[in-house]
């Protein structure tokens, strides 16, 4: 597969060669980071060809310039000079934004996307957030969170408050791949599903992908979630963090060598356990809830051409109860990226990267003392060549990763009555290969066309079984076969081909069509209303089959007021292929032969997203408005019939606006309203050995709704007073988490009354179900 | 032993500690009619002496006034072991009760059959060997995270050992009045334990007071017997965020005229009973 593919490029390349550069306009606009003020007569000089203009009164300026690498320096008095390096290809728009010399950041902060962008470019479903949208969100006690702000995004679904992860377009949580400077995650949340692991002040930017896949992206079915953190200041070295209700944070970073090297590290933990009181008489140390996160990055600017970032990240959460009960869980993350950059249209960028998450359960002392842990550790490297030519962009590259599933241990502990018991390791290859063809065919029509092949091999030391018997019920695992280390027990191949049109109408409006074969060979086994940090992850086995995808969208986008309003409606429908469920009452934990419990089917998903953007001026916002179908036929489940999936909302209403007051104070306002999801409620009640057992007529599942669910998030930021000279900056932050005190339900289940065993009832359960206001104290200097 | 205990007490607990006590409980009306009604059969002999009973209902709405309904005037029986197969007395509301002197002897297979207008039921199970009770201790706990302040019973014993697989049901009585609560309701197997000595086993619930008399019985139960109980447990104890969803859960009884009706439920089974008792100090 590799040859062909490498003949593929070759042929391209030769292709491509030969397109004529032609000059395109560079416009944009330069203002002062802190105030937002336009700056006049800032220099602006592109240093290839020496081109170069000052700003206008209203700041802005505008350059005719050659395709290609460009390095834009601007430069004004007091402040410091910035730089931009950009593939210019087509007509683009520069939002430039300087600090003074005062300030903390020396780095120029650009927005390099061109203000028409969302409507020329050929990607769909494509969604982006930066930091101070992040951040600008009203947070949940006050700790800004990533996955959540992803949750505000249009055609993505919270899988309930509290919950881990999020569903994009129906699909499950772990048909989202989440990237964190390249290296995946395995287990994105804290304390149970509560935040996600990301410390929001390193994030640089979010990058969500809903379809549309570019041919260098593969591995998950639904989603790929791009979280990058910011480098360091090459400059100067600075200090922020921030106290809030129950987390504290804390950020340094350090020029090593001026202009070439910096290291940044932070890290951040909550504290809220060391207040809480969990009993009368509690004696320190003997109960502890906590989490803590460190992500570290260092950037070295070799020379012009070379470029290397390393990234670090680890977190930690621990829960022990009264010396009886004890829980930890742990990511741990290293990535390696060195970007080579050949010339000015061929660039290379090579990754390598380490990926492990590790739980561990159990009672620590004590005769049923024991130890229960389970892992997952990807390793990984992806190489990636980009060449630009003329109206041609072509990627090309491959991946290769290795995975060790490790499904179960338990040890006993000293003098305990458990005895040891381990679930094999599984292990598992991956590798891809892809090439990817973006041409500008003419003013209007542009098509980004690719292949991605992907072959995989579930590898030995390991004994497969067959599986026997009815489908639905638990099979039975007969004929076991050994396979030696390192020996390929199965291997599949996959093509994925990608394609992706855009046909631009005018300079503010396009229509898009994009179709992508996407393969997944990991799957999380979860049976429960929320994944939790103790679900294992499974490999792709000769029993499992690979999930596949197919995802058709059209689009329409529309920009209004000079690319103020940026407008987007698209159609998706989603077919999947293979997708894993569980038999009634399956048994996950510590099974050798788990892949009894499982059931395999297909999956559909298909509807229509809106979403309206205001991302200039004192009021910006997103509002997003999803109309949606997601349903599943698994043979085993619902009498084989087509069934709501679980995260089938039919409509979804995301708003969420951030308005600036006045140089000190900005408010912000999160809204959302939703179908409640499906859910399976029994009909019926028996009596046995006088407890009440709930009983269903036919065994429907997903066959109730829960009720709608809505909820209103205010917030307001105070920034502290800038003084002349001074580095200091401070601010305050208040929010109001669920302002008027809404109870969501979580789920709805039957039980016998605990006091009236008489009494059946039905109960909602919710979370976050009232008001809870906080305060964050965030600096920098 | 308890270990799956553990793991599924610890997630429900972490959600009352992680969520900082956020999450709330509200009961709501629905509407939930009962499409079709099911047979129950709710049966179990032991090798103790005693009247033995097998109960033949019909399930109902789950929500609502309406209570069940029994199956009168219908002929059962069971047969297995040495001897004439035992005729079930009727008593009031479904009850179909054994001679005092019936007792199922372990390691034998009992069949229960069952007759009533034109149809037939069938349900087959088997006596395991019993976990012995070595002796039962009480300690004292202070108010914690996991347990309120009072009297808890400790079991001691040794579980059999060898290649064959052993399931368990624990009773605790308080006072001759069984701790029947869904959360009362403890089944375990022997693959983490299997051949050691139990000692200071905990039973989780409420603590006792002083001068309570507490009974500990140990049932053994058939695997299919501990799938049906350790399935009721899920399904009888939802309500916390990591809950599976709803699902039915196996019986052994068969419709012997149409195989494939799916509207019978419930279990009969068979257990060695071995009994100890204590008295908090």
């Amino acid at each position: 597969m590799n040859k062909r593919s490498i003949a593929v490029v070759a042929f391209l390349l030769v292709h491509v060669a030969g397109w004529a550069q032609e000059k395109v306009n560079l416009k944009g606009i330069v203002k002062d980071a802190a105030t937002g003020e336009a700056l006049i007569g800032a220099t602006v000089i592109e240093q290839q060809s020496h081109t170069g203009t000052s700003t206008k009164v209203d700041g802005s300026f505008q350059l005719a310039l050659q395709k290609g690498q460009i390095v834009l320096v601007v430069k004004y008095l007091g402040y410091k000079t910035g730089m931009l390096r950009l593939n210019l290809q087509t007509d683009w728009f520069a939002d430039i934004v300087l600090e003074t010399e005062a300030g903390a950041l020396n780095e120029v902060v650009v927005s390099d996307l061109k203000k028409n962008e969302n409507v020329m470019r050929s990607d769909v479903s494509l969604e982006k957030l930066n930091q101070a949208t992040i951040k600008a969100m009203p947070a949940l006690l006050g700790e800004v969170d990533v996955i959540r702000s992803v949750q505000m995004l249009p055609g993505v679904i919270s899988p309930g408050e509290g919950a881990t992860g999020f569903s994009v377009r129906g699909g499950g949580i772990d048909q989202n791949l989440i990237l964190l400077d390249g290296a995946p995650i395995y287990n994105s949340s804290h304390l149970m599903g509560m935040f996600s692991v990301f410390n929001p002040d390193v994030v640089k930017e979010v990058t969500l992908l809903k379809g549309g896949f570019p041919a260098q992206y593969g591995g998950r079915l639904s989603s790929i979630l791009d979280v990058t953190t910011k480098p360091g200041d090459l400059k100067s070295p600075s200090v922020s963090g921030g106290i809030g209700l129950i987390s504290a944070r804390l950020a340094a970073e350090v020029p090593f060598v001026e202009d070439k090297g910096s290291v940044k590290i932070a890290g951040r933990r909550t504290y809220g356990d060391r207040f809480i009181k969990f009993s009368e008489d509690q004696k320190p140390g003997e109960n502890q809830l906590y989490f803590y996160d460190l992500t570290g990055r260092a950037d070295y600017i070799i020379n012009a051409k070379n470029r290397l970032a390393f990234s670090a990240y680890a977190s930690t959460d621990v829960f022990s109860f009264d010396e009886k009960l004890a829980l930890d869980y742990k990511n741990q993350l290293f990535s390696l990226q060195y970007s080579r950059f050949f010339s000015d249209n061929f660039r290379s960028k090579l990754e390598a990267f380490s990926s492990k998450y590790k739980y561990t359960a159990g009672v620590p002392s004590g005769p049923e003392a024991f130890e229960l842990e389970s892992d997952i550790h990807n390793i990984g490297s992806n190489l990636t060549f980009n060449y630009y030519a003329g109206n041609n962009t072509l990627t090309f590259g491959g991946s290769a990763l290795y995975y060790k599933f490790g499904l179960g241990k338990i040890t006993p502990g000293d003098g305990s009555f458990f005895i040891q018991r381990n679930i094999p390791d599984r292990f598992s290859f991956e590798a891809g290969a892809f090439v990817n063809h973006e041409w500008n065919i003419n003013e209007r029509l542009l098509l980004n066309y690719g292949l991605r092949v992907s072959a995989y091999d579930y590898l030995g030391k390991q004994t497969i079984y067959d599986y026997v018997g009815e489908t639905g019920k638990r099979k039975e695992a007969v004929n076991p076969r050994g396979y030696s280390k390192g020996q390929s027990v199965k291997r599949y191949f996959n093509a994925e081909p990608r394609v992706n049109a855009r046909y631009s109408l005018d300079d503010e409006s396009s229509i898009k069509f994009s179709y992508g074969r996407i393969s997944q060979y990991v799957h999380l086994v979860s049976n429960s209303n929320a994944s939790s940090p103790f679900d294992i992850w499974l490999p792709t086995t000769e029993y499992v089959k690979p999930e596949l995808s197919d995802q058709f969208v059209l689009g329409y986008f529309k920009n209004l007021r000079n690319n103020t309003y940026e407008l987007g409606l698209e159609a998706f429908y989603k077919k999947l292929y293979n997708q894993v469920d569980y038999i009634d009452n399956a048994d996950l934990v510590l099974n050798t032969n788990i892949e009894a419990e499982l059931l395999f089917g297909d999956g559909r998903s298909y509807g229509l997203e809106f979403s309206g953007k205001k991302s200039a001026g004192k009021l910006t916002g997103i509002v997003g408005y999803t109309l949606a179908k997601t349903e599943r036929k698994i043979e085993g489940i619902n009498n084989g019939r087509y069934y709501p999936g679980k995260y089938d909302k039919i409509h979804n209403l995301n708003f969420m606006a951030n308005v600036e007051l006045n140089n000190r104070w900005s408010m912000s306002a999160n809204f959302v309203y939703g179908t409640g999801m499906a859910t399976t409620l029994p009909d019926g009640k028996f009596e046995w050995d006088g407890l009440i057992v709930p009983v269903s007529s036919d065994n429907g599942r997903n066959n109730f709704r829960l009720p709608d669910n809505h909820r209103l998030d205010l917030s307001a930021t105070r920034k502290g007073t800038i003084r002349p000279g001074k580095r200091f900056r401070s601010e305050w932050v208040f929010s109001v988490y669920n302002l008027y005190s809404r109870k969501n339900a979580f789920s709805l289940f039957l039980r016998q009354n605990e006091d009236q065993p008489q009494k059946s009832e039905a109960i909602k359960l919710s979370v976050f179900g009232f008001m809870l206001p906080s305060v964050t104290y965030n600096f920098k200097f | 032993m308890k270990l799956r205990y553990n793991i599924k007490l610890a997630g429900i607990l972490l959600i009352g500690a992680a969520a900082f006590l956020t999450a709330c409980e509200e009961e709501m009306d629905l509407d939930l009619p009962q499409k079709e009604s099911q047979l129950v059969v709710d049966g179990w002999i032991t090798d103790q002496a005693g009247e033995h009973a097998v109960t033949l209902s019909y399930s109902a709405p789950f929500l609502g006034d309406q209570g069940f309904t029994y199956v009168k005037g219908a002929s059962v029986t069971i047969s297995g072991g040495e001897g004439e197969p035992e005729m079930l007395q009727e008593r009031a509301d479904g009850r179909y009760v054994t001679s005092p002197q019936f007792r199922a002897e372990a390691g034998t297979t009992y069949t229960l059959n069952i007759k009533f207008d034109d149809q037939e039921y069938e349900a087959k199970t088997i006596v395991k060997r019993p976990l012995e009770i070595d002796s039962l201790t009480v300690v004292y706990h202070k108010k914690s995270v996991l347990k309120d302040e009072g009297h808890y019973v400790l079991f001691y014993g040794q579980e059999p050992a060898g290649d064959i697989a052993d399931f368990y049901r624990f009773k605790v009585f308080k006072n001759d009045t069984l701790m029947n609560r869904a959360k009362d309701l403890v089944v375990t197997d022997d693959k983490y334990v299997n051949g050691n000595y139990l000692r200071e086993v905990e039973f989780h619930g409420d603590p006792f007071k002083k001068d309570d008399r507490i009974r500990l019985e140990t049932w053994s139960l058939s695997e299919q017997a501990y799938t049906f109980l350790r399935e009721m447990n899920i399904q009888i104890n939802k309500g916390g965020m990591f809950d599976s969803p709803y699902a039915n859960i196996p019986t052994n009884v068969v419709d012997k005229k149409n195989p494939s009706n799916k509207n019978v439920r419930g279990f009969f089974g068979a257990a060695a009973v071995r009994t100890r008792s204590v008295v908090v100090k």
